[in-house]
């Protein structure tokens, strides 16, 4: 009996998953304490006291992504907001106490962690490496840049007793001026360089100009490269810096490796793949911070600001360019990158997409793989969107963070009143860390909950019925009769539409629209399901995976709830709903789309 | 050591004893060979009806039509041409014929709907049931009985059943407080006092004569019915009369049936399930 019992609860729990029906709030900030963009410790920690002080009003617990590196070394003569103080570490562990999270934002505030996988090496490499690349006077390779034909020239000189590979380099370039007898290529952007690294051990290096002691990207960030053996190392150049000279340093002692004699601009496009993640994480100095157990349990990437249209993205589903990777929970032990309104999706400048493919199980918590760029709640004095961003998320059963950096400036206006505005008006919303984000979606998922919003809510009080769009403000008007606490929608003018878009948490497979619908001659309604999903890669593209068209018709003189079966696609990630008047005059009340299973109560 | 051999020979007999073991429960087998199986009886004509339905009914009510088609078949076998449980949980499942999905009912000119309760006229609307006596091959004029169930007892002189035809058939609640049933509006009326309209009210036309019944009782008989049922579509509610009925009807069967007690018992206790039952 027993057994029994615990087979069947078992099963209960197994069956219990279902899409999330809520949507939520979290908040990320980024850079605390050990990017405080001063070099004072008292203004330092004086800000430090005031961030935890206003999560304490308002009982939130942030992530605070840190930048861990605490290397005493030169390089931060110039930028003295890296600096490490033993102070700082004494506030992080503070954070920790006070119930809020750590998440490790790269050592250095890097963008540049990157390697990129090849399954083999091919014919062109080891012809290369057979023909004759030797280290014969320290000269690994040249390549090799022209200004005028947009090649790069590239010199790398490896040290005499070092051992840590070579280097053989592609030149990628423009493809006139490309010399397939000596260099093989690859469909790669122009101005850009490809290490190939076949020896040595993998790790970290950095690559550091001589003159600014680093190659920046925005005057904040380092270039670091992981290297694997017999994997390709994918550097990107780019056109902005004038230094041409630099070396390239052990990661972890600074030992010099490789001086780099001619190096034209630097612009780092990351590709982040899994391999290299795992190596970031093994190289990390946070554990050095926190104490043992409490090492952190989110990896928070930096984003890139720069041009995304030319990025390459060999790695899947890595999308290089201006991103936030996503980190895994099954290899790395960490649970979730970030928030992302719903598993399978990654986000982007607020705008998900990228269908990471990864099927899902209760039981595999790697299947909460969310990436975020930028949160979709705005550093600054955007209050009323912000207020209005989270009122549409949530009604449409999705998550929306912070990802603040305005905090560090002492501008934490904004983000007064919008933990205010949740904090009093959205009690019941999900208000979770990072930390907390798989167990949350789990805990409150139901495929029995109702994912269309109602027309009777208006949280952000700003006149728009929270999760719809009307096509015309003069015919759609909130009114009409109140059923179990809703009121309606009307229209009397035929061919006007209310939709909302895009509405997350619809089941899979069956499910049940039921819709009232008003007593009026003829009052009838088209409602148009269209499902989405995400396509990999793009920033802008969604597909249309299938359109039902849908016509219900009140038969009767009162308010009539009428019931439909809808089928969504296994591929679908969201709909949008249309609802159009074509009979009559129209009211729709509580429409509702439910997870179907035959013998169950839908009333 | 005797003792142990004995327990061991009674627990050997004991397990010996449960195989092969069938247990009942309420007339379904819930263990075989001492393992649990999942036998879940639902009648046939049940089944294809489920099928129909959207949403498909809670097991509760599945179990609740199962046994009325269980007694339905036990005790009028093939003597129900079709059947409209009126009271039903939506308005799409409430027209559905529960024998067939040709015979599908349809409301016209938006009657009122009641989950559970049924269909009331308001106005000019009314239900048709889509049935013409001259299309169905197992239509008898000589034998044939009308049922319908209503849940009011209002005396409003409105057609409670007629047809789309002048030469109706009626079930009407007279206002002078008595009943009225005829087979066609040339045959001799049945207008028999009765304090109380609601419940199961039959016609039913054997030979040349017409009987009416309440739950399941002749209350009368007439002689004359040398006509019989108009070959025109069978409706509920206001038909002809211009007026509308103020009853709110629960259900509809035409067959074959001489004796309706059985089927006044059988609806009574499905709808008494609803909860909207109106015969304590």
């Amino acid at each position: 009996m027993k057994k029994l019992s615990i087979i069947i609860l078992v099963f209960i729990y197994v069956n219990s998953y279902s899409q999330v029906k809520k949507g939520g709030f979290f908040s990320r900030i980024d850079d605390p304490i050990m990017a405080t963009r001063t070099a004072n410790l008292t203004d330092a920690l004086n800000l430090h006291d005031t961030i935890v002080s206003q999560c304490y009003k308002y009982n939130l617990h942030p992530t605070f992504a840190v930048v861990s590196e605490y290397s005493q070394g030169d390089y931060y003569v110039n930028e003295p907001y890296m600096k490490f103080f033993p102070e700082k570490l004494e506030a992080l562990q503070e954070y920790l106490d006070s119930g809020h999270y750590l998440s490790m934002h790269s050592p250095n505030h890097s963008t540049n962690y990157y390697i990129s996988h090849v399954d083999s090496l091919s014919s062109e490499d080891q012809l290369l490496i057979s023909s004759g690349y030797s280290d014969s006077d320290g000269v690994d390779t040249i390549v090799i840049n022209d200004t005028d034909s947009q090649l790069d020239f590239w010199y790398w000189k490896r040290l005499p007793d070092d051992h840590y590979g070579w280097f053989a380099l592609d030149k990628m370039i423009d493809n006139d001026n490309l010399d397939d007898s000596i260099y093989y290529h690859r469909t790669i952007p122009p101005r850009s360089v490809y290490v190939s690294i076949y020896h040595g051990e993998a790790g970290l290096i950095k690559i550091i100009n001589e003159q600014r002691r680093r190659f920046t990207m925005s005057g904040l960030d380092e270039p670091i490269m992981f290297i694997h053996p017999g994997q390709e190392t994918y550097y990107r150049e780019a056109d902005t810096l004038t230094e041409t000279t630099g070396y390239i340093q052990s990661y972890d002692d600074d030992t010099v490796l490789y001086y780099v004699q001619e190096i034209y601009s630097s612009q780092i496009k990351p590709i982040a793949d899994y391999d290299s993640l795992v190596i970031f994480e093994g190289s990390s100095h946070m554990v050095d911070y926190v104490s043992g157990s409490n090492s952190p349990y989110t990896l928070v990437l930096n984003g890139y600001t720069g041009d995304a249209s030319t990025h390459d993205c060999k790695v899947k589903p890595i999308r290089a360019g201006n991103w936030m990777w996503w980190v895994s929970g099954d290899v790395m032990n960490y649970v979730a990158e970030n928030l992302n309104l719903r598993i399978t999706a990654i986000y982007e400048n607020g705008r998900q997409y990228d269908y990471i493919g990864v099927t899902p199980s209760i039981t595999n918590k790697a299947y909460f793989k969310y990436a975020q760029q930028w949160g979709q709640i705005l550093d600054g004095n955007y209050a009323s969107s912000n207020i209005a961003s989270i009122a549409e998320a949530t009604s449409k059963n999705y998550f929306v963070s912070t990802n603040d950096h305005k905090y560090l400036l002492g501008g934490y206006e904004y983000i007064d009143s919008v933990y205010n505005f949740i904090n009093n008006n959205l009690s019941s919303i999900v208000k979770c860390s990072m930390y907390d984000l798989p167990d949350s979606l789990y805990n409150i998922s139901s495929p029995y909950e109702n994912i269309v919003p109602s027309f009777d809510t208006d949280i952000d009080e700003n006149n728009e019925q929270d999760g719809w769009s009307k096509s015309n403000e003069a015919v759609w008007t909130k009114g009409g009769i109140n059923i179990e606490g809703d009121t309606t929608y009307m229209t009397v003018v035929q061919s006007t539409t209310v939709n909302c878009f895009p509405l997350w948490g619809v089941e899979k497979g069956n499910n049940v629209l039921s819709v009232y619908i008003s007593n009026d001659n003829a009052s009838s309604v088209q409602i148009i399901i269209t499902e989405y999903k995400h396509r990999l890669g793009t920033d802008t593209d969604i597909d249309v995976v299938d359109i039902d068209t849908i016509t219900i018709t009140n038969l009767t003189s009162n308010y009539c709830e009428r019931f439909r079966k809808v089928h969504i696609s296994e591929q679908t990630d969201f709909i949008k709903l249309d609802f159009r008047a074509i009979g009559g005059n129209y009211y729709a009340i509580k429409p509702k789309i439910i997870k179907y299973t035959a013998g169950r109560n839908y009333y | 050591m005797k003792k142990i051999i004995y327990i061991l020979l009674l627990i050997s007999v004991s397990c010996f004893s449960q195989t092969n073991k069938i247990v009942t429960y309420n007339g379904k087998i819930v263990t075989y060979n001492g393992k649990i199986v999942t036998y879940e009886y639902f009648n046939p004509l049940a089944k294809s009806l489920f099928i129909r339905m959207f949403p498909e009914p809670t097991t509760e009510r599945k179990e609740w039509i199962s046994e009325a088609f269980d007694s339905l078949e036990y005790y009028y076998q093939d003597s129900i041409i079709a059947m409209w449980m009126l009271a039903a949980d939506n308005v799409d499942n409430s027209l559905l014929d529960w024998y067939s999905d040709t015979l599908d009912a349809t409301a016209i000119n938006n009657p009122y709907f009641a989950q559970d309760t049924g269909w009331l006229s308001i106005t000019a609307g009314y239900l048709d049931m889509n049935y013409n006596p001259s299309s169905d091959i197992r239509f008898k004029q000589d034998t044939i009985s009308m049922h319908v169930y209503s849940h009011t007892n209002n005396f409003d002189n409105a057609a409670l059943l007629g047809c789309s035809d002048g030469n109706k058939v009626e079930i009407t609640a007279v206002s002078n407080l008595s009943l009225r049933g005829r087979m066609n509006i040339s045959t001799g009326s049945i207008d028999v006092f009765t304090s109380n309209i609601t419940g199961l009210i039959s016609l039913s036309r054997i030979g040349a004569n017409q009987y009416l019944f309440r739950n399941g009782i002749q209350i009368d008989t007439e002689v004359d019915a040398s006509t019989g049922v108009p070959n025109a579509n069978i409706h509920l509610l206001n038909v002809t009369f211009g007026v509308a009925s103020t009853n709110i009807i629960q259900f509809y069967c035409i067959g074959i049936i001489r004796d309706p007690l059985k089927l006044f018992e059988i609806i009574e206790r499905y709808i008494d399930h609803l909860g909207t039952g109106v015969i304590n």
